[in-house]
């Protein structure tokens, strides 16, 4: 979604004004690895689409899953039970007894920062305070060598941080803009030798595209594509999967692809692109432009892409104000954890992308609601026919917060008509799968790594209990109180308090708004 | 929605409720508003008459006391035209109100308007609310307060001797009664009472069909109106349809038309250990009822339709009063409500076994998301009902579910256009369609000659986005990137008389911000 990123992209090749997001610092939190970890007694959600089971004992060594063992249902005196696994010298054993575990999550669309949000500690920390184990940074907007940086501290866990996959925007970096497919393919290479895992692309010239997805996929590396409207009239998401583009981003490019009655978005001849009121008030007209649901082109454009094994990565979440711009600008959490800067970023501005609210009412949010349910209905029935979704988040844009926004998409997919062990399955195995990452992530199996979040409710009966801020749930004796929010984050084997981290959260807030006087308003209130 | 009377329906007690009515403190003396004036010229106005006209303008119109005597159209604007001599001029006395820029509308009518209750103990803070939105009359659907309490307010208000709306005054069927209901006679012979008592009309939760027949036909007779919320514990042998056949005249919210439409079943399909005093159990159910029902455009769905259609039947859905159920994030952290809910109101909101309507015992994604489904099918019954020439009403039923009086009200026709209504029918909806339904529409309900002089005056194109209704305006970004609200009710008329809605909302306001410092309360989101 980064606005600058893309007009560079389509207007020329000035160097992308890298924000200076500073690094996480050295890690202080956490406690792990242990030569052997025992999590005891709890329900399993393996994110395979296994159903829950438990209790069980999950053995780690290391940071490696080295057993799981069912304990049968529940019976007194289970607890004491001689032939459970014993804890060996050096061990630790984690009490998870009517807790719920599932794989650490994956957030495929995890911009680290920005002008918006200058702290890798303050977005890590969100999303590690929300299960997210493992982001892919699209784009890497804070230059290929600053992520690469941060990864490798990562994969050593010298920071408090999720696993990071890099990808690069396609052109970053590049002294003159790429005109032939020659350039597109050296770029590509060069983007392999400085060590980047794969490419955002936002839209090229077909040849470019076509020349730049090929070679990618041929030195093994893997790419995202954000099919901006200003190249979508003529390269749309079939040519690039064809061409072997692993993910398209959002949804931009999906609709282009099946037009009916017309080969290009019905424009209004007034609109420019570089309004952003325009851009975003017309794409919540887009998808009704499109084939309706099951008709043959809807599902000859469908068929391709799945023969394909091609991924959808839809990014519901960050377009929900769209919508209800009102809900996403009173969520509860901005007032703790949403950094002032950020909150400044967020409001309606010519300026700042993804702040297109110049005059956003009831036209725009209801066409938006229609757009959503058609939209919906392809990505759930892709899942259906066994197609790939992921779950990426697109934080921190249009009133989204790290970690809040990535659980919002949860909801956001179970609206969509996914089962809920179909959610979690998009947010663990099938991001694993996406990234190439699924022999060692992805899912709770033995052999795997130690990445898993733990809660002390059960997200199916109600995803909400995953937001930092828990769910409202009234107790039997008439009093409310809020249960829910991850307990504990394991990375790598390595257990993180998930509520310790989003206490430093909003310390690091409440120091910002201290320093700066800072008090929230909500947008035209004085 | 009050959950007392209608438990004391079902349950066959009375006492109650005249408790509940000594707790509302009635509108004091009025202090607001101007005129009416001899002569009243609103000048170069847009106007949006309620009919489903589209907007037509600049007119001047010109009222003599509380009448509409003329709609003068002034063309396009053109230079010079606000000095044009061939103007209509104010006469010595009268008062001009420039409203160049601005749009104006019949005055809102609120179909479904409680006023108030012990969660909000204060007759001035709900009118006010209701003025401040630009509502003129309401239909209060059961007078909670006792219907001597209402008819009270409803003769006060309508000499002018309190800043309220016009009222229309309902009965709960039954109330006051010494003895429980149980023959038709008695219930004919309440409904006989209920009109000597001075009520407008009744307001049914359900009963025995013999009784609902009786007291329905009764009713009709008589020439009073009536509304029924089709409650759980009845419509299984008595729904929509039957209502209607006996004569009601509109129902409210939607319970009853679904179980209508079953051509699957005859029953809800309630889960085994369903509890109807549970109201976990009861909403969360209800939200996967709509998908129970015949699918839309299907044989039985048409055929209900048509039966309602031809009876001129009236639909009133109150849909916002619902919206908490898809998302209750979004209720409950609504903008309005720091500034312009009572303390005993937000308690009255939280999770709690005991209040009606505050059924978030454990309320999530599951539910939510059954509700957006629910909502999508409802919907799609309402807009095709109005599509087909039926009459669709505009009902907030607020002060309950976190959905404030006046603002809850803008949130319904914000879910009438999202339901399919084109801007225009919406209005429609919330002005001449409830007048037609409360028999007055030879009064009100449209911008014509010889109408009373009720209406509604915004700065800003409410066509074009109805959030600029809110009390709290809508957000607009300015060509020079400052960002502003604009909107906001300008002016509610009353018979003539010019309220300055900012100025009531003020009111409301300093009484919460009152109310505030006496009991040291702050206003905590649930559970924290």
């Amino acid at each position: 979604m980064k606005k600058l990123i893309i007009l560079f992209v389509f207007l020329s090749f000035r160097m992308f004004a890298q924000e200076t997001v500073k690094k996480a610092p050295e890690i202080k939190e956490g406690e792990g690895p242990f030569t052997q970890l025992i999590i005891r007694s709890v329900m399993l959600i393996d994110g395979t689409g296994a159903p829950p089971v438990g209790p069980v004992d999950i053995i780690v060594k290391g940071n490696k899953i080295v057993n799981i063992i069912s304990l049968g249902l529940p019976t007194p005196g289970m607890a004491s039970d001689g032939n459970r696994t014993k804890l060996e010298a050096g061990g630790k054993e984690l009490n998870c007894e009517g807790m719920y575990l599932m794989p650490g999550f994956v957030d495929m669309h995890g911009h680290i920062g920005g002008g918006q949000a200058p702290s890798a500690e303050y977005v890590f920390k969100l999303w590690m305070g929300h299960g997210i184990t493992t982001i892919r940074e699209p784009g890497s907007g804070n230059g290929i060598d600053w992520v690469l940086d941060e990864k490798n501290k990562s994969a050593q866990n010298l920071i408090t941080a999720p696993r990071i996959k890099a990808y690069v925007t396609f052109g970053s970096g590049s002294k003159e803009a790429i005109r032939t497919p020659d350039q597109a393919r050296a770029w590509v290479n060069e983007n392999k030798i400085k060590g980047a895992d794969g490419i955002k692309f936002f839209g090229a010239a077909p040849e470019l595209m076509d020349a730049a997805l090929r070679e990618n996929k041929r030195i093994g590396l893997r790419s995202a594509c954000h099919h901006a409207q200003l190249g979508v009239a003529r390269w749309n998401v079939v040519q690039s999967a064809k061409a072997g583009l692993t993910t398209i981003e959002h949804w931009y490019g999906l609709p282009e692809s099946m037009l009916v009655g017309s080969s290009i978005q019905n424009y209004p001849l007034n609109y420019n692109y570089a309004n952003e009121q325009n851009r975003f008030e017309e794409a919540g007209r887009l998808w009704k432009q499109a084939a309706a649901p099951y008709t043959p082109k809807w599902n000859a454009v469908m068929d391709t892409l799945l023969k394909l094994d091609f991924t959808l990565d839809p990014t519901f979440d960050t377009y929900e104000a769209a919508r209800d711009l009102h809900k996403a600008r009173r969520q509860e959490w901005h007032e703790t954890y949403t950094l002032p800067r950020l909150w400044a970023f967020y409001q309606p501005n010519r300026a700042a992308h993804g702040s297109f609210w110049f005059s956003w009412g009831t036209e725009q949010e209801i066409a938006w609601k229609e757009n959503f349910r058609l939209w919906m209905t392809f990505v759930n029935e892709y899942k259906n026919r066994g197609g790939r979704v992921t779950t990426g988040s697109d934080n921190a844009f249009i009133f989204q917060l790290y970690g809040f926004g990535y659980i919002r998409e949860l909801e956001l997919l179970r609206e969509a008509g996914f089962h809920p062990l179909e959610v979690i399955r998009s947010a663990t195995l099938n991001g694993a799968q996406a990234l190439g990452m699924d022999k060692e992530i992805g899912s709770v199996e033995i052999g795997k790594l130690a990445d898993f979040a733990i809660v002390d409710q059960n997200p199916l009966e109600n995803l909400q209990v995953l937001y930092g801020v828990g769910a409202v749930k009234l107790m039997p004796d008439n009093t409310v109180k809020r249960v829910g929010g991850i307990q504990y984050t394991i990375k790598d084997g390595i257990i993180y308090d998930a509520k310790k981290l989003l206490g430093d959260v909003r310390k690091m807030v409440e120091d910002e708004k201290v320093k700066a006087g800072f008090v929230l308003k909500q947008p035209g209130v004085n | 929605m009050k959950k007392l009377i209608i438990v004391l329906y079902f349950l066959s007690a009375f006492s109650v409720m005249a408790q509940e009515a000594e707790k509302v403190a009635k509108a004091p003396e009025i202090k607001e508003g101007e005129g009416p004036y001899t002569q009243l010229i609103i000048r170069g106005v847009m106007l949006i008459d309620g009919t489903g006209a589209p907007p037509v303008g600049p007119v001047d119109i010109v009222v003599k006391q509380n009448r509409i005597v003329n709609i003068l159209s002034l063309g396009l604007p053109t230079p010079g035209m606000a000095s044009n001599s061939n103007r209509i001029k104010v006469e010595p006395g009268g008062r001009e109100l420039n409203a160049e820029g601005m749009y104006l509308m019949p005055g809102f009518i609120d179909c479904h308007a409680h006023t108030g209750g012990t969660q909000a103990p204060y007759a001035e803070y709900v009118f006010k609310l209701w003025m401040a939105h630009g509502v003129t009359t309401i239909c209060d659907p059961g007078s909670g307060n006792g219907i001597e309490w209402q008819v009270d307010q409803r003769n006060k208000s309508a000499k002018n001797l309190i800043t309220a709306p016009r009222i229309k005054a309902y009965s709960f069927f039954g109330m006051g009664s010494a003895a429980p209901i149980s023959t038709p006679e008695q219930a004919r012979a309440w409904v006989r009472d209920n009109k000597l008592k001075g009520a407008d009309g009744v307001k049914f939760g359900g009963q025995r069909p013999d009784i609902m027949e009786a007291a329905l036909d009764e009713n009709k007779k008589l020439g009073l109106r009536s509304e029924c919320h089709h409650a759980q514990l009845y419509v299984a042998r008595w729904n929509v349809v039957n209502s209607a056949k006996a004569g009601l005249t509109s129902m409210e919210h939607w319970y009853g038309l679904p179980e209508a439409l079953f051509d699957k079943q005859t029953v809800q399909n309630y889960p085994l250990d369903y509890n109807y005093t549970n109201e976990q159990h009861r909403f969360s159910e209800a939200g996967n009822l709509w998908k129970q029902a015949a699918v839309p455009g299907s044989e039985k769905w048409n055929e209900v339709m048509s039966t309602l259609l031809k009876l001129d039947f009236t639909l009133d859905p109150t849909f916002n009063i619902y919206e908490a159920n898809r998302d209750l994030h979004k209720a409950r952290r609504a903008e309005w409500h720091e500034s312009y809910t009572l303390p005993s109101l937000w308690n009255f909101y939280q999770p709690s076994l005991i209040s009606h309507g505050s059924y978030w015992h454990s309320w999530g994604t599951e539910q939510e998301v059954a509700w957006r489904e629910n909502f999508r099918l409802w919907m799609t019954f309402i807009n095709e009902y109005k599509n087909r020439g039926g009459r669709v009403t505009t009902g907030s039923d607020s002060g309950f579910i976190f959905q404030l009086y006046g603002f809850a009200y803008i949130r319904e026709l914000e879910l009438l256009r999202e339901a399919g209504f084109h801007p225009l029918e919406v209005i429609r909806s919330a002005t001449l369609n409830g007048a037609q339904a409360l028999g007055m529409d030879k009064d009100t309900g449209s911008v014509e000659i010889g109408k009373l002089a009720d209406f509604v005056i915004v700065d800003a194109n409410p066509l074009e986005n109805l959030q600029v209704l809110y009390g709290t305006g809508a957000v607009h970004l300015t060509t020079d990137n400052k960002v502003v609200r604009v909107g906001g009710v300008k002016y509610t008329i009353k018979d003539g008389i010019i309220y300055d809605a900012p100025k009531l909302l003020a009111d409301v306001k300093k009484m919460v911000d009152d109310e505030k410092a006496k009991t040291g309360f702050v206003l905590k989101q649930p559970g924290n």
